[in-house]
């Protein structure tokens, strides 16, 4: 068994997040990297993918292991609607390309991680991709509604846990992420063996609801 | 008359079935129980297409607006800075020569990378500044070459992360096309000063001529290494590198707090002979324990019971599980002390020995249920349970596996019971004709990490349990050989039973490479000429990636199988 295990980012980058709020997304999942390779267990097994969305979606990093993945730099367009169904579409897309199933290199289940910071413009789309998502098979879906336009219940619709982070100022979500590594830490050790995930404890600034 | 010399499994078939409905029973009950949501999972799935992920910029329209920038040392010095607008250069990977994911650094030298060196769009760069801390002495007035004149382009590039340890692939450090033409080189290269590393802690090797650049890191951690041409003014490169660290150096290793319960030994082995035959025992804390400061959650126990009644028993106490570790123990003690009482008293003792001659001359008429290795089960079962209760847990706080193992030799012939729940392996390889078959039923669940436990109920309800006793008699010098997941998910094919003697060849012959295994054959044998399992223990600790379990392992051989 290959025993890889691919974990999703699928990251908002609609115009609200121009400026501190992006930068700051990019220096967390840097040092998320550096985090897990710091982990053993993650740098044996972990898979990363980064698909960003606001008009389109669009696919920044294809599943990569650990060690060879460098994350690009996440461009936001001066202005922009968040279209959450069109990134939920090409995460479960992407999911279904890359992810084994079944056989001898057969993964473990995926994890993802959904941030968005407003709600959701492409309601029909949505919708359907929501359901879908629950079809894929992740092991665990974790949404991040950042800043106060953000809609946590649209995430509660396919997220199994929803994080609320109220203002994106670059400590809070330095922090999210170092959570999101603990998490990705915890699911490369046990992947698998517990029927849930269990998450680590939160930063202060996140609550979760769900 | 069978052909054969041995007696396979009896009714196994009917045994491996009634496990097998058991437990899709059971999870057919938990699933309407359950709150789980049903997925439908797609057929087909379409072949990954991943490429690299790469953005190119035109090189020969930024050469040409680079050329045009003024160019006088002077003029630079009043040209105003604009950090803000360099871009960073690309990395093309060309797919064509891109090996397969393997990291053999052999192999992809000779396929090596090649990276184009971009240059910047043309916003006018300071080349050479007061705080370039690169070229502190006075240079000379501008170079009159005529690819690009003063400021010069200061060119980005990220390089493919490389491994601690290990010497990299080789990448080539191409030149512009105009650079090429002109025959100019990057001639010198060293690491960014204000890194925390120096040229020989990344071992930084580089070939002018070829353009090849190596490095064989000692260090993990994120470096810039420079390259300039003779006349540093002329053009800078600034190579990011990425050093991953080496996995091996990660896994650290600490102790138990002192007053956490049920303390337990590292690591255990054993040794002894039994008439002519070996049996040893090992059991070690995987590295996983180890670096979170754990238990090992193992045990083991061979022993010689009786009148040449011999006891094998490896335990797997479930990772989950917050006692496992005095599970696995109370597990391992109470087989050995209800067997020994059993077989202690003369009337049981008869009735055993009867039994296991008239399965040999096929008379079968074992009564499983009687069976001491299930009886030793239960009785663990009920002692878990008393201990649960006093320290006010849960019986399964102390779930374990058991791979079970009770045999007598009786003339010529060996007569073996096993029993076993939950997951790892026991087979009986036939030294002279090599024919090898499995002794525990496969529990693993739907998907891996899942397993029976001995707290189980559905082990235990209706009469499945008996299904679990197997029995076969055996002619000819033979070894039984048993081992907990730990040993063989890393050392043993991924299938339900092992049935082939080429399937142990990993285990019995090792694994050559970077990170080679010794073959437990070898092992075995400098056990024996030191009459101690010592060199088993140690052999547990051997490394293959992703597997980090505890480990145990119990043999019963015979000495021909070392020859």
């Amino acid at each position: 068994m290959s025993r890889r295990l691919p974990t999703y980012f699928l990251l908002a980058a609609s115009g609200r997040m121009h400026g501190e709020a992006i930068t700051a997304v990019d220096t967390g999942l840097q040092n998320l990297l550096e985090n897990l390779r710091m982990d053993p267990y993650a740098l044996e097994t972990t898979w990363i993918s980064v698909i960003k969305f606001s008009r389109e979606a669009e696919v920044l990093l294809p599943l990569t292991s650990l060690e060879e993945v460098s994350i690009p730099e996440i461009e936001c367009p001066i202005s922009g609607p968040t279209h959450l169904g069109e990134g939920l579409k090409l995460l479960c897309d992407q999911a279904e390309k890359e992810v084994n199933k079944e056989g001898d290199s057969r993964d473990w289940r995926p994890l993802a991680f959904v941030m968005t910071d407003g709600k959701a413009s492409d309601i029909q789309l949505f919708k359907t991709q929501a359901q879908r998502v629950k079809s894929i098979g992740f092991s665990s879906v974790i949404g991040l509604a950042a800043g106060k336009k953000a809609k946590k219940e649209e995430l509660e619709e396919f997220c199994d846990h929803v994080a609320l982070l109220e203002t994106m100022d670059g400590q809070s979500l330095a922090n999210y992420f170092k959570w999101v590594s603990d998490t990705v830490s915890v699911g490369s050790k046990s992947f698998g063996a517990a029927p849930e995930l269990e998450l680590p404890p939160p930063p202060a600034e996140i609550n979760l609801s769900l | 008359m069978p052909p054969d010399n041995i007696r396979h499994i009896q009714n196994k078939q009917k045994a491996v079935d009634a496990v097998k409905q058991a437990n899709e029973e059971y999870d057919e009950k938990s699933k309407k129980d359950g709150d789980s949501v049903s997925y439908v999972v797609p057929d087909s799935l379409l072949e990954a297409d991943v490429k690299p992920n790469t953005k190119s910029i035109d090189i020969e329209a930024s050469e040409v607006a680079a050329a045009e920038q003024p160019a006088s040392k002077e003029e630079a010095a009043t040209v105003p800075e604009e950090p803000a607008t360099e871009k960073k250069a690309t990395a093309k990977v060309e797919p064509s020569e891109e090996p397969t994911s393997e990291e053999e650094s052999a192999a992809k030298e000779e396929a090596a990378l090649e990276k184009e060196a971009v240059s910047d769009g043309g916003s006018p760069k300071q080349a050479v500044s007061e705080e370039d801390p690169l070229t502190k002495e006075d240079s000379p007035a501008v170079d009159r070459v005529s690819v690009a004149k003063e400021p010069v382009a200061e060119l980005e590039l990220r390089l493919p992360n490389v491994r601690q340890g290990v010497r990299s692939p080789g990448l080539v450090i191409k030149r512009s096309q105009k650079m090429a033409e002109n025959k100019h080189r990057w001639e010198k290269c060293y690491v960014d000063p204000d890194a925390n590393a120096t040229g020989e802690e990344l071992g930084i090797d580089y070939d002018i001529d070829s353009r090849l650049l190596h490095v064989t890191p000692s260090k993990h951690g994120n470096y810039i290494i420079w390259f300039t041409m003779e006349d540093p003014k002329y053009a800078k490169l600034k190579c990011i590198l990425t050093v991953i660290p080496d996995p091996k150096t990660l896994w650290t290793a600490s102790d138990p707090p002192e007053d956490a319960p049920y303390p337990k030994e590292h690591k255990d082995s054993k040794f002894l002979l039994a008439g002519k035959r070996i049996i040893a025992g090992a059991s070690v804390r995987g590295r996983s324990h180890a670096r979170d400061g754990t238990h090992r959650d193992d045990d083991f126990i061979v022993c010689e019971i009786v009148d040449g009644w011999n006891l094998m028993v490896v335990a797997d106490g479930a990772g989950s599980a917050k006692f496992s570790r005095k599970g696995s123990q109370i597990l391992v003690e109470t087989m050995h002390s209800l067997i020994s009482e059993k077989l202690g008293d003369k009337e049981t003792l008869k009735k055993l020995n009867t039994e296991a001659s008239e399965a040999i001359v096929d008379d079968l008429s074992i009564n499983r249920a009687e069976n001491l290795l299930v009886l030793g089960a239960y009785s663990s079962l009920q002692k878990i349970q008393d201990e649960a209760k006093s320290q006010e847990a849960k019986t399964k706080d102390f779930n374990t596996t058991i791979i079970s193992c009770l045999f007598k030799e009786l003339g010529d012939k060996t007569f073996i019971y096993s029993f076993c729940i939950g997951d790892g392996a026991l087979f009986v390889v036939e030294v002279d004709s090599k024919k090898i078959f499995s002794l525990n039923a496969a529990d693993s669940g739907e998907f891996a990490g899942q397993t029976r436990f001995l707290t189980s109920p559905e082990v235990w309800q209706d009469h499945g349990v008996y299904e679990r006793v197997k029995f076969a008699t055996v002619e000819g010098p033979l070894s039984i050989i048993g081992m907990t997941d730990g040993v063989s998910d890393p050392l043993l094919p991924d299938v339900d039973e092992i049935e082939e003697y080429a399937q142990i060849g990993t285990l019995l012959n090792g694994l050559e490479g970077d990170d080679s295994v010794e073959g437990l054959l070898d092992v075995l044998r400098k056990t024996v000429e030191k009459n101690d399992a010592i060199d088993l223990e140690e052999w547990l600790n051997f490394y293959v990636a992703k597997h980090h379990d505890d480990r145990s392992i119990a043999v019963a051989l015979d000495p021909q199988f070392l020859s």
